[in-house]
């Protein structure tokens, strides 16, 4: 298949995988997961495009999607990439197997394994886009999926909050990187990160930003300080997927994202950022580690420590040693996850302190942990050895304060592993009278893995396999490739090595005596604590603002509006040249006064039929108006609203409830004062300055061609029924709508009272009436803007 | 007859026919008929102007700008294609609802009482009026089709006569009156300072005297009035509390259409009539970030399912004016197509919360009911996810575009607003999510079941696919979204076709 097929089909076939699962799971149960891991066969046929990408040449292929904002599934095969998608692909299939035997029969297989799929498929297009927002479209997919995944145990409330947790801080730095990539496009020129203009970039102001966002988006995927809290509560998940997800491939999408633009970090203070933030979590990750008694929990602060020395080498520029270790610890940690799935099957329990000794009940699954423990901890001859070896190398070369917190770091982490493994060793203690073996569907597909931990450490004819598959990425990042061997000599690195087994062994036999001390170290907050508080304070701020802004009076929403309609005023300070008042004819001034004083009188009566005998004085008197302007037709309209207005009101008048004054305090009142005068002002600058028009008036025409053209010689009429017939159509329709509405109201009104048996149960199930339900007066019992 | 009049006279048509139908069943089908025959029209409208062509009509022949013209461009097009998809499935989607309980445990009665109470004529009659909105082009004919729809809005809104319908319908009525009185009032004073109506007469008018304080004040008049029925922070109060009271269909229509009515009378306003009104642009800029985190606190906020939803909609309606408002192309590209994604995406919202209602009750604090309904799940996970703007859906397409667009036009403005707009996903994220945790996750309630009519749940299921298309096709929609947005730019096209220079006074006439 060529490299334009193969990359989208590997990206895609997941997704199929994922549609159909649903349908496969309720048909095949358990045994679905045997057919769909062929999903994940186009992922592994990538090896074919290897050697191009050991030639430099990497293999790409585009699919437009949104050609014109530069929003393509552009793919690109580089070693890097590459070697990432072959562990996605690999570790994918092994997973799905593995996930096929731990399921427990009657379980939401389908479910399951679609979000299991849809999630791998998420990861390839991740680690194999070039468009940088697809590249950002992936990430934020792999934590969608990843919130599926985790609370797929939806019945337990720490997984709904652990998926939660996880979507909310890992979409925060997602919204970061879209900020980053789009910043990154600008200033590059260019929507693909090989098409990436470095130079104009880096002269950029959008360079800086762009790459603190991009280490932030990194640093919540890949658990970093403090971003790391997420990741211990996503082991609510199903094991398969803690080992999948959370160790060996998407928590490593940040440090791929900081090693994928390590190029434009080099030389700068990001750098360094990245360093010492990468080591103080790699400290932290493992002093945590060493205080869990649940062998999920280690694992999980073990990931986020490792994860702090992949941050660590890739941010300081020191890809090669990273590289080989991001290859050994996803086959370490995946091996020993699904070991520990394996002993929560057989024993009912993950607790390290009620477990000891299964070596004897379980010896296959003990033979696949040691080595990956033991690698863990950095012991030779497991790849762990060297790639830490490594790691020491690079700290070295950082400096005293970088090669410290490496060396404590790796002490603890030696003796968590060695803690690790005490659940193998000495007597058999296990809360679970029998121990049932494992099924060899259950263990066979931690066997490549863990045969891949060995392998690592063992020579190839040149190299070791981790050297050789360090390789593979040597072209995408650029870097040399040294050969890797377990002895090489005596060195100042092998010395640390030394330390830190010898320390570490201490630490370990000491252990009880340093939980002692942790306990008394534990400060009374910590990242948890500080996340509950920000969500409480989110609501708690949310709620207040939305009182303050809906729970508001009606009066106070009118207040807003008009002082918006004062303010249009008040950016000309109402000002405007005074016509003379002499102008003014003296009738003209006579009916103003009385709409005036119908409008005042309305306003300060204190009964309801002055005030319509006072509405009624204004409506007369504007009539008065339209009869001085000459305007008869106007006059006689304005009249008949009136009259049918008064008459209306006063045909209802006895239904009404007695008048209720509203009172507000004086202040209230003199501010409500000042600003319907600031109203009446603005329309009044208004109404004078439109005196003066900026063209001539459209009114000639009317009067030209009312009658020849409309044969009508009342020229208001002309437009009402001709000119603008249109519009009087829409009113008429708009009194009928009206009518319409009235009419409803009343009769469903009198109905519902006609009926009180309306109130009956609902149909369509045998469901009781549930109170609390029923529309009413409760209605806005949650909704404090309701009340006004 | 031209073609432009059928998406108005036919609702008014279908919506006076409907008053004498005495059978439920007949006016279902009546009522799916017109909303099928306005949607073909919509399309025989849309389609020319996709291609580019501005397509009008004087009304009773007289020539621009004496009589009122009727005109369709590419703006016009898509929301009134939009609506009138929309317009369709919420007509089916009623007609089946309305035959039964609003909310579990609720009565099937009154909902009932509202069919036969006008409730599907009505409805018509707000099509009409929204249809009306987005062809005309004469200020005081938009006047008048804000009229219509907001008369038949409050008839919709206040049918049934339960009392949060009232109380909130009080509010609804008021803000929305004095809405109006300002926009006849400022109508009246375009007219006496600009001389003319018609909108690309006054745009021409405009351009030719240039800069004057007047005209800037009556334009912000207008913006008052237009932001305040798009909702726009804080004119938007009136909005959150009571677009959730109406019968599901209605309420689903309501947020997903109506607010957008405002937000194409601010585009027209400061595209077409008062172009060039840098400092107003500004401020509704600047409002548009504040908007869009009012309505993502509202939707985390509260606790009620559709009350949350309706702020949602506040928040996108933010989205939608700072792209629109955003000064540049690439914006009003993004805020076009955006407006697609969230008249869909919110309707979707809205069916989804009606149905769970119908399962679960309208209380919140009732866990696990709809973990037995996955597809309802996955219709809300979609919504939820092109909501809050994450891949792959089309409201990622358009929070990208706005993004880009906000961030490509540099300046701390429009930096601000693009802060703004992220911090509004990660919020409305929470809010979505916490609804998802609530109500789809947790113990599933076996024994409980409730069935979904058929009619609901395929118009549900519709929508979403409609939403997923947006995503699927977006390539060419926002082809068609940069192409509208280049006809928005100077508008030359509009004027050309509504203003014929040397035209006869009236056509046909001797």
């Amino acid at each position: 298949m060529s490299a334009t097929l193969l990359l989208p089909a590997a990206v895609f076939a997941p997704f199929v995988g994922a549609a159909l699962a649903p349908w496969l799971g309720p048909r095949l149960k358990r045994r679905s997961g045997l057919l769909l891991w062929l999903a994940f066969a186009p992922a592994l046929a990538l090896t074919t495009l290897v050697p191009a990408a050991l030639r430099s040449a990497p293999a790409s292929s585009s699919i437009a999607w949104v050609p014109t904002l530069g929003l393509d599934l552009t793919f690109r095969a580089d070693g890097f990439s590459l070697l990432f998608a072959l562990m996605v692909g690999v570790i994918g299939v092994l997973v799905t197997l593995y996930a096929a035997a731990y399921l427990v029969p009657g379980e939401r297989q389908g479910r399951f394994f679609g979000y299991l799929l849809a999630f791998g498929g998420a990861m390839l297009g991740l680690v194999l886009a070039d468009n940088l927002i697809a590249l950002f479209a992936f990430w934020e997919l792999t934590s969608v999926t990843s919130f599926l995944l985790v609370g797929y145990w939806d019945s337990r409330a720490a997984a709904r909050d652990g998926a939660v947790k996880a979507l909310l801080v890992t979409a925060f730095g997602g919204l970061a990187l879209l900020v980053a990539v789009i910043l990154l496009g600008l200033g590059g020129h260019s929507a693909t990160l090989s098409g990436l203009d470095v130079t104009a970039l880096r002269s950029s102001p959008l360079f800086a930003p762009a790459l603190a966002l991009l280490l932030v988006a990194a640093f919540t995927k890949s658990a970093q300080l403090p971003f790391h809290l997420w990741l211990p509560t996503a082991m609510e998940a199903p094991t398969p997927v803690s080992a999948f997800l959370h160790s060996a491939t998407m928590v490593k999408a940040g440090v791929f994202l900081i090693a994928k633009f390590g190029f434009l970090l080099d030389g700068t203070a990001f750098g360094q950022v990245g360093l010492y933030v990468g080591l103080a979590t790699m400290f932290w990750g493992s002093y945590l580690a060493l205080r869990q008694n649940d062998l999920k929990a280690l694992l999980a602060y073990s990931t986020v420590s490792q994860l702090g020395i992949l941050t660590a080498m890739y941010a300081s520029g020191h890809p090669f040693g990273a590289t080989a270790h991001l290859v050994n610890h996803a086959a370490f940690k995946a091996t020993l996850f699904l070991v520990v799935g394996i002993i929560d099957h057989a024993t009912g329990s993950r607790d390290i302190r009620a477990l000891g000794g299964l070596a004897r009940k379980l010896p296959l699954t003990a033979v696949l942990a040691v080595p990956a423990a033991l690698s863990m901890a950095g012991v030779p001859p497991f790849g762990g050895f060297i790639s830490k070896e490594l790691f020491y190398e690079a700290m070295q070369h950082e400096g005293a304060l970088a090669a410290v917190l490496a060396v404590t770091g790796s002490v603890m982490t030696f003796a968590y592993s060695l803690r690790f493994l005490t659940v193998f060793f000495g007597p058999y203690r296990a809360d679970a009278p029998e121990v049932h073996r494992p099924h060899t569907a259950f263990w066979l597909p931690v066997l490549p893995l863990a045969t891949a931990v060995v392998l690592f450490g063992v020579a190839w004819p040149q190299h070791t396999v981790a050297t050789a598959l360090t390789a593979l990425a040597a072209p995408g990042l650029g870097y040399a490739v040294k050969p890797l061997a377990l002895w090489h000599g005596l060195s100042s690195t092998l010395l640390l090595s030394a330390v830190t087994w010898l320390t570490g062994v201490l630490l370990h036999l000491l252990r009880a005596r340093f939980a002692a001390l942790q306990e008394r170290l534990t400060p009374g907050w910590n990242a948890n604590s500080v996340y509950y508080g920000l969500l409480a304070s989110v609501e708690r701020g949310a709620g207040d603002f939305t009182r303050l802004t809906q729970g508001a009076p009606f009066a106070t929403h009118l207040r807003v509006l008009f002082l918006g309609v004062a303010a249009v005023g008040a950016v000309r300070g109402f000002g405007v040249a005074l016509p003379s008042l002499s102008a003014v004819p003296v009738d003209m001034a006579v009916a103003t006064g009385l709409v005036v004083a119908g409008v005042g009188g309305t306003l300060l009566t204190r009964s309801r039929l002055s005030a319509l005998i006072y509405l009624g004085l204004a409506g007369v008197a504007s009539t008065l108006i339209f009869v001085l302007l000459q305007a008869p037709d106007l006059a006689l309209t304005q009249l008949l609203v009136d009259t049918v207005t008064v008459i209306l009101f006063l045909s209802v008048f006895r239904f009404l409830p007695a008048m209720r004054r509203y009172t507000r305090p004086a202040v209230q009142g003199v501010l409500d004062g000042v600003l319907a005068t600031a109203v009446g002002a603005t329309v009044f600058s208004l109404l004078l300055s439109v005196q003066a028009p900026v063209a001539p008036h459209i009114d000639p025409f009317f009067l030209r061609y009312s009658k020849l053209l409309a044969g009508g010689t009342n020229v208001v009429n002309v437009i009402l029924v001709d000119f603008r017939g249109y519009d009087t159509m829409g009113e008429i329709t708009v009194l009928a709508i009206a009518a319409l509405a009235v009419l409803a109201l009343l009769r469903l009104q009198t109905q519902q009272r006609l009926e009180p048996e309306a109130e009956g149960p609902a149909e369509g199930g045998a469901d009781p009436p549930a109170p609390a339900t029923v529309p009413g007066p409760s209605e806005g019992d949650e909704d404090p803007g309701g009340a006004s | 007859m031209n073609v432009l009049v059928l998406p108005v006279l036919l609702p008014l048509l279908g919506g006076s026919v409907l008053l004498v139908v005495r059978r439920s069943a007949a006016r279902r089908g009546v009522a799916t008929a017109f909303a099928t025959a306005t949607l073909l029209a919509s399309l025989a409208v849309a389609l020319p102007t996709f291609r580019g062509q501005v397509l009008v009509a004087q009304m009773a022949s007289w020539a621009a700008p004496f009589g009122i013209s009727l005109v369709a461009d590419g703006l016009s097009g898509m929301l009134l294609l939009g609506s009138n998809v929309l317009a369709l499935l919420t007509v089916v989607f009623a007609g089946s609802s309305l035959q039964h309980a609003p909310v579990r445990g609720g009565s099937a009665l009154l909902n009932r009482a509202r069919d036969a109470f006008g409730a599907q004529a009505l409805l018509q009659f707000l099509f009409m009026g929204v249809n009306m909105s987005f062809l005309t082009g004469d200020l005081f004919n938009l006047f008048v089709a804000f009229e219509v729809m907001l008369v038949a809005s409050y008839g919709l809104l206040l049918l049934g006569g339960e009392l949060p319908q009232l109380r909130e319908g009080l509010r609804y009525v008021v803000i929305n009156l004095v809405a109006s009185s300002l926009f006849v009032a400022a109508a009246g004073m375009v007219y006496g300072l600009i001389g003319s109506l018609n909108m690309a007469d006054i745009a021409e008018r405009v351009a030719a005297h240039g800069a004057d304080v007047r005209i800037t004040l009556l334009a912000a008049l207008l913006a008052l009035v237009f932001a305040t029925k798009a909702a726009v922070f804080p004119l938007g109060f009136w909005l959150p509390n009571s677009y959730p009271v109406p019968p599901a269909a209605v309420s689903a229509y309501f947020a997903a259409v109506l607010t957008k009515v405002g937000v194409y009378a601010l585009i027209r306003t400061f595209t077409l009539m008062f172009a060039g009104q840098g400092a107003l642009v500004a401020v509704l800029l600047a409002l548009a970030g504040v908007t869009m985190l009012a309505g993502a606190l509202g939707s985390v906020a509260r606790r009620r399912w559709r009350h949350a939803m309706a702020f949602a909609n506040v928040a996108s309606i933010g989205y939608l004016v700072a792209g629109a408002f955003a000064g540049t192309r690439a914006g009003m590209a993004a805020a076009l197509y955006y407006l697609l994604n969230s008249v869909i995406v919110i309707f979707v919202l809205f069916l989804v919360a009606a149905l769970a209602e119908r399962i679960a009750g309208r209380s919140y604090r009732r866990h696990g009911h709809l973990g037995a309904y996955p597809w309802l799940g996955a219709g809300f996970f979609v919504g939820a996810l092109a909501l809050t703007g994450l891949p792959p859906t089309s409201g990622f397409v358009g929070k990208f575009a706005l993004l880009q667009a906000l961030l490509a036009a540099g300046g701390p403005l429009h930096a601000g607003v693009a802060v703004a707009a992220v911090v509004t996903g990660l919020l409305l994220l929470y809010a979505v999510m916490r609804i998802w945790r609530e109500f789809f996750w947790g113990e599933a309630d076996a024994v409980h079941r409730v069935a979904i009519p058929r009619g609901m749940s395929a118009v549900t299921a519709a929508a979403v696919v409609l939403l997923l298309a947006l995503a699927l096709f977006a390539g060419p929609i926002y082809r068609l979204s940069e192409r509208v947005a280049g006809q928005l730019d100077g508008n030359a096209a509009y004027r050309a076709a509504v203003l014929v220079p040397d035209a006869p006074p009236r056509e046909g006439a001797h």
